[in-house]
């Protein structure tokens, strides 16, 4: 199956696990994820000085919400969204599996998922919360 | 001394609202006239003596201001267009004090005017795809903030409940308001659940209206014969966009607490002195963390003086928004910061009948836009 947007992550090679696509400034070490042409917003280093590297997928959970309102065209409700701090130390934000809200501090992996959209099925990128069922 | 306090004074001479309502196929010109018209009847000024107008709007498209300008005279002045996300409104007022105090011009308008469009951002269009949507949301950016500030600060429901309760409140005096219902704890909280602990009535609602405030150097109002009493002093005016800090994504609230000093401080006020803040509560959350961040209270402490009711009008020293704020007034984007120097300028002069903040004499408007930028203005009574 296809990967939704697969400039944001790739297959992991373990089980169903992602790896998140980002840059990395090689004089500083700061990150940049999405990876753009744009370059790394964090020192000003353009995309050709950076180095393009796999982040983990794995992280902790900040703080989560349920969305109960389908607040954008084909958004299915609930909705677990959440901010999570990753280990390379990104910030992002990501959607849960499930619809358990998990506490903060809890341990998340990033996943490849079957999702159907606009009549196309294709592998999307969810956080699935460790040491808890799917 | 830097900002407006380097430069020759400015003053707020005429303000004049259209009502903010639910949208409606009423041409935006119609809204921006009649705006246009109150501040200038309030001011006692006629069209040809103002020479400058920024147009502050987010949704019209290009030249709104020409297009609408002319109906009341083609007077050769200048015409700027601004748009800065929510802050379009105060980044015009901005332009328009700056051009009386660098002494451009001596009499210029700040107008505000906006039809609910379709919401599309530059963010939609820069090329980089999201790992969700959903975190791009405001409602939902913001009920992840709730969320933080519950966890961090032992915030409730009913803490956030409370900032929808007063400003409903507050906009069922305000004859421009969009919403004119008080609400009860009850009603805020068992609304429609929209994100995290955020219901429908803590959300700002979708509008349009219009917003106008005419600024005059000391040299026009004496030459014009202008009521000195009225007009109100704008003491300092402050812009400026997110700072990078590792913080959990929150850095606009360092934003906000960096801009807010910075209005203060250009102003030679301190918080303490600060009657009435008018300030972003397009969603509950914000109007808590803004405060603390503004200086109001300590961090952590917001709640527990909303629940005081020291935010209150005439209860505590400081009234936030008694216009009834983005969330009971209501949010059109292009009027709302002038909305909230008009709300001020009516309070400083004693002139916010029904509504009116005991002995107001100084005052903040604090706007925030996506992106996020932050613009500030202290206003002051002589």
């Amino acid at each position: 199956m296809e990967l939704r947007d697969p400039s944001l992550y790739a297959p992991s090679g373990q089980g169903d696990g992602a790896v998140l696509l980002a840059l990395r400034d090689p004089a500083t070490g700061a990150f940049a994820f999405p990876r753009t042409s744009y370059g790394i917003g964090a020192t000003g280093t353009p995309a050709e000085a950076a180095e393009p590297v796999e982040l983990s997928g794995r992280g902790e959970v900040l703080v989560c919400i349920t969305i109960h309102q389908p607040l954008a065209p084909e958004m299915q409700v609930p909705l677990l969204v959440a901010r999570l701090r990753l280990e390379e130390g990104i910030v992002l934000d990501g959607i849960i599996e499930g619809t358990e809200e998990p506490p903060p501090g809890a341990k998340v992996q990033a996943v490849l998922v079957p999702e159907e959209r606009g009549g196309t099925r294709m592998l999307t990128c969810r956080f699935r919360v460790l040491g808890r069922a799917a | 001394m830097s900002g407006l306090a380097s430069m020759r004074p400015v003053r707020v001479v005429g303000i004049g609202m259209h009502r903010y309502q639910f949208p409606t196929e009423t041409p935006y010109v119609a809204l921006g006239l009649t705006a246009l018209r109150e501040a200038l009847a309030d001011s006692g000024l006629a069209w040809p003596d103002v020479t400058f107008a920024a147009i502050g709007t987010a949704a019209i498209g290009m030249a709104a201001g020409r297009v609408m300008l002319r109906h009341l005279g083609s007077t050769g002045l200048e015409v700027m267009q601004v748009e800065n996300a929510s802050a379009s409104g105060s980044s015009a007022f901005r332009a328009a004090c700056l051009m009386v105090a660098s002494g451009q011009h001596e009499i210029a308008l700040a107008l505000g005017v906006d039809k609910f469009g379709s919401g599309q951002r530059a963010a939609q269009k820069d090329g980089i795809p999201r790992l969700t949507p959903a975190a791009e949301i405001p409602a939902v950016k913001f009920a992840l903030m709730a969320r933080a500030w519950r966890d961090r600060y032992r915030l409730t429901r009913e803490d956030l409940a409370r900032v929808a309760v007063k400003n409903h409140g507050n906009a069922a005096r305000n004859p421009y308001a969009q919403f004119r219902k008080p609400r009860t704890l009850e009603q805020v909280l068992n609304a429609n659940p929209v994100a995290g602990d955020l219901t429908s009535l803590q959300c700002t609602p979708r509008g349009e209206g219009a917003a106008a405030a005419i600024v005059a150097s000391e040299e026009a109002i004496r030459r014009h014969g202008l009521d000195r009493r009225r007009a109100i002093r704008v003491l300092s005016s402050v812009a400026s966009s997110e700072h990078a800090v590792a913080d959990e994504g929150w850095s606009l609230v360092e934003m906000v607490q960096r801009s807010g000093l910075s209005a203060l401080a250009e102003a030679g006020l301190g918080m303490e002195e600060i009657d009435i803040i008018e300030l972003h509560d397009a969603f509950t959350i914000e109007e808590i963390v803004y405060a603390e961040a503004l200086g109001l209270c300590p961090l952590g402490e917001g709640a527990a003086q909303l629940r005081a009711g020291l935010w209150d009008i005439g209860r505590g020293r400081c009234a936030v928004n008694p216009s009834g704020g983005l969330l009971g007034m209501g949010h059109p984007i292009g009027p709302t910061g002038i909305g909230q120097v008009a709300e001020i300028v009516r309070q400083l002069r004693g002139e916010a009948t029904g509504r009116q903040h005991p002995g107001a004499r100084t005052a903040l408007a604090h706007m925030i836009g996506l992106g996020s930028v932050a613009v500030g203005h202290v206003l002051r009574r002589d």
